[in-house]
């Protein structure tokens, strides 16, 4: 594909992302610059949603560490919802080998819950916001980890839900039920 | 696409997120206007949906993330320390392995055990020879009248002595014929050569 050489007539925004990662790959460094603050927000706040701890910066580093190795296996072609799905499942990726490393002391954490709480929101979390958005981030890490995936993906990358299905890797039927379990769960956390 | 679809919990999720094809959504539209339960489920799926959004965005708003300009500053330096360190990787020589067949240590080690044999008969051999030295002007170390090759060096059997030639060259050694050293034996004992053959001293 003929990548449009850097030009200050083309204003970084118009250029696709596809395009961005492109000049990236040929050493274009502002090419970088550009896509890490383009996706900033959207892929920390996902990444700190999925492992709801402060590890989100460290993620979102490792993530773009890891869109550099794996730079050559981007296929525009092939990737269904480009450099963003791509862009995602790298990051969910890292946040499951997150989840993986942490495993034992999230079921520690877990059996020490099921002895001292009663099912109600983590005193331990960050206290910011109303009630209202306490009772929502505790709702939201009651969800399975498959489920908050599948709702993360959808509310932060805004990607479709067949994108989506191929990102975490499962059937379009699968990860409709999951989101849709999903949304029912954190209506029913939030009301009771 | 709706055929695809498992039930109408999917159907609807799929709906909302205006992600049906115009036909198929065309088809749910008329789903709903008949089937009241249908309707329901839709609204309370809508709620939760909205709920959901509406609840992420104000809780995001509230959240601070790091700063911004530090952390992105930050990926980037990691970025091209990274391409960097690539960079130089790719340009550095790697090892290139050699292959070599299976056959190369049992040979290399068997070749090994006999070049030690080899050695440790030689430096054997070399231990056990008897080594005998002859003065240069003996005739053994010349060889005899008209011995070995006219031309070149005299070979190994042209320097090996006869019998009579050892004889000899033992009786140069120990100074005399047999019969001078006994005298000479008989003289460094200082006893009289009568009294040495039986005869009485007292006589």
């Amino acid at each position: 594909m003929p990548v449009p050489a850097a030009s200050p007539l083309i204003p970084s925004e118009n250029i696709t992302d596809e395009v961005m990662f492109q000049r990236l790959q040929d050493g274009d460094t502002a090419a970088g610059d550009e896509l890490v603050r383009r996706y900033y927000q959207p892929l920390l706040r996902y990444l700190q949603r999925l492992t709801g701890s402060q590890a989100g910066d460290e993620l979102l580093q490792q993530t773009w560490l890891s869109v550099l190795d794996h730079a050559d296996k981007f296929d525009p072609a092939l990737s269904g919802g480009g450099f963003k799905a791509w862009l995602f499942r790298i990051a969910t990726n890292k946040a499951n080998d997150f989840w993986r490393s942490r495993g034992r002391e999230k079921s520690a954490r877990e059996g020490l819950r099921l002895v001292t709480d009663d099912a109600s929101p983590a005193s331990d979390q960050r206290l910011e916001g109303s009630e209202e958005q306490q009772k929502l981030r505790w709702a939201i890490s009651q969800l399975p980890e498959s489920q908050r995936q599948v709702v993360m993906l959808r509310y932060y990358s805004e990607l479709k839900f067949v994108e989506i299905a191929k990102v975490v890797g499962c059937p379009l039927n699968t990860a409709l039920g999951r989101a849709h379990k999903a949304m029912m769960k954190l209506k029913q956390l939030m009301e009771s | 696409m709706l055929e695809s679809l498992e039930n109408n919990e999917v159907i609807l999720l799929m709906y909302l997120a205006d992600e049906l094809p115009p036909v198929d959504r065309q088809e749910v539209e008329q789903m709903l206007a008949a089937d009241g339960g249908l309707r329901r489920a839709l609204e309370a799926l809508q709620a939760a949906h909205s709920a959901l959004h509406v609840g992420l965005a104000r809780l995001d708003q509230v959240e601070s993330l790091s700063n911004q300009a530090t952390l992105t500053r930050r990926i980037g330096r990691a970025m091209r320390q990274h391409s960097l360190d690539r960079a130089s990787k790719s340009r550095t020589p790697e090892r290139t392995k050699v292959a070599l067949p299976w056959w190369t240590y049992p040979t290399a080690a068997a070749a090994a055990i006999f070049l030690a044999f080899t050695i440790w008969v030689i430096s054997f051999n070399s231990s056990h020879r008897a080594v005998v030295t002859y003065p240069p002007n003996s005739p053994v170390a010349i060889g005899p009248a008209g011995g070995g090759s006219p031309s070149g060096p005299p070979s190994a059997t042209d320097l090996r002595p006869t019998p009579a030639q050892l004889a000899q060259e033992l009786e140069n050694s120990f100074g005399g014929s047999t019969t001078e050293r006994e005298d000479n034996q008989m003289a460094a004992l200082q006893v009289d050569p009568q009294a040495a053959q039986g005869g009485d001293l007292n006589e």
